[in-house]
């Protein structure tokens, strides 16, 4: 089931999207998003579920690295497709709703 | 680990209950990598952090959808209005009681009581918490000045902790119907002995007929030989609270059946039997329901008198009417 089209749920898949090939970690997608803790990681999550989004564990030492491993986040690739669609979709629907109706004699 | 560190660690460790299991590990990291970074600010982004995580609703099971925010405010609101709902109905009955007699009241009652059954639903376990924090804000604060001798906190929050745990306990265990009811009857036998036990004990009354309070503060001709004072006060705390019994009562059987028109006229009959009853009873009437309504005013509405009261009510109202278009637009147009 794809997730429902949220304003937030736009910022996170747009953030996502801007290199859909590239990982990043919560406090990341926090930063990029403008998106509280709270509304961040539940939108995460109904994103893994969907399947747009795969999350990993990063191998990395975290003595050698100095803190502990981060889990990241990546569109995956039907999720990214799906993901552009949606997005073209809103941007349609609200498109249509702020252009003035022309009016018929 | 400075004191912030540790309640941002704590309040994360409290929102990773309610989250699958590997989002506290994916947390913490992320807290500790905060810990370590020196920038200025550190402690202040842990803790939004950790906060905002622990006032989060948690993420809905797999196989549900998310809920909306118009749902979760109705989440808060319905158990607020019931219990405005319930409280108004007890006081039609009261001023019904005083203007047009005993029978009136009576006919009032029962209709009160099918409005509920009829409206019943099936209430979660933490929706009936939420209700019974409501009937105590409602009974506690409502009145600035006690209706009844014995209805401060020590009386009202054994009554209320009573009927939520056992009404609580009721719904999640999923009886059937005569057991749903004989469970509602006790609970509210229960409830009226925990909140009448301290008003007992002042009046040096004898704790013997103590499972009968509730029967007695209902029928007509308890007071004839017990406490009219006790058994008054025990009517008006429990009113209220036998109200919302009828409407979660009535929506767990209902839940069992297809309509609930068989029971909303079973409820009428019903009630209409004890109209019938208290009619027969004339002579003993009037002191028992006297008793079942004994208040001087309409009670428990004074903290509409203050703005701040007007207000909170105002926006339960505005709420449920935002909750209620939404659920009809959902309706209206399925995914």
């Amino acid at each position: 089931m794809p997730p429902r089209m949220t304003s937030s749920v736009l910022k996170v898949v747009a953030a996502l999207l801007a290199d859909p090939t590239a990982e990043r970690y919560g406090l990341q997608l926090m930063q990029d998003t403008g998106l509280p803790s709270g509304t961040l990681y539940p939108i995460l999550v109904r994103l893994e579920r969907a399947g747009w989004v795969e999350a990993r564990w990063e191998e990395a030492d975290p003595v050698a690295e100095g803190r502990p491993s981060r889990r990241y986040y990546k569109l995956t690739a039907d999720g990214a497709v799906d993901a552009r669609r949606e997005v073209a979709a809103m941007r349609e629907q609200m498109s249509r709703a702020t252009t003035p109706r022309t009016q018929t004699a | 680990m400075s004191p912030a560190d540790r309640l941002a660690r704590g309040l994360v460790l409290l929102a990773a209950r309610r989250w699958p299991r590997e989002m506290a590990d994916e947390w913490l990291a992320e807290l500790e990598t905060m810990r370590r970074d020196g920038r200025p600010g550190r402690a202040w982004r842990s803790l939004t952090f950790a906060g905002s995580l622990a006032i989060s609703p948690a993420v809905e099971a797999e196989d549900e959808a998310p809920a909306t925010w118009p749902e979760r405010l109705a989440a808060v609101g319905t158990p607020v209005a019931l219990t405005l709902l319930a409280a108004g109905l007890f006081n039609a009955v009261h001023l019904t009681q005083y203007r047009f007699g005993p029978l009136a009241a009576g006919l009032v009652l029962a209709v009160a009581a099918v409005a509920l059954a009829l409206l019943g639903q099936r209430p979660t376990a933490t929706r009936v918490i939420l209700l019974g924090a409501a009937m105590y804000a409602f009974l506690l604060a409502g009145n600035e000045v006690a209706v009844m001798p014995f209805m401060g906190w020590i009386d009202i929050a054994p009554a209320v902790l009573t009927w939520t745990a056992l009404t609580a306990l009721t719904v999640r265990r999923r009886l059937g119907p005569v057991a749903t009811i004989a469970g509602a009857f006790i609970t509210l036998d229960l409830t009226a002995i925990a909140g009448s036990l301290h008003a007992a004990t002042s009046l040096g009354v004898s704790l013997e007929a103590a499972p009968l309070w509730f029967p007695l503060a209902l029928l007509p001709g308890g007071t004839a030989w017990h406490s009219g004072l006790l058994l008054g006060n025990t009517a008006a705390m429990i009113g209220p609270l036998a109200l919302c019994s009828v409407f979660i009562t009535a929506g767990a059987i209902r839940s069992r059946f297809a309509s609930g028109v068989p029971l909303g006229l079973g409820v009428a009959l019903g009630g209409l039997a004890a109209c019938e009853l208290i009619r027969r009873s004339q002579d003993t009437a009037d002191a028992t329901l006297h008793r079942l309504l004994d208040n001087s005013a309409v009670f428990g509405f004074g903290f509409l008198a203050h703005p701040a009261g007007l207000l909170v009510t105002a926006l339960v109202v505005v709420v449920l009417i935002v909750a209620g278009r939404h659920h009809r637009d959902e309706v209206a147009t399925p995914m």
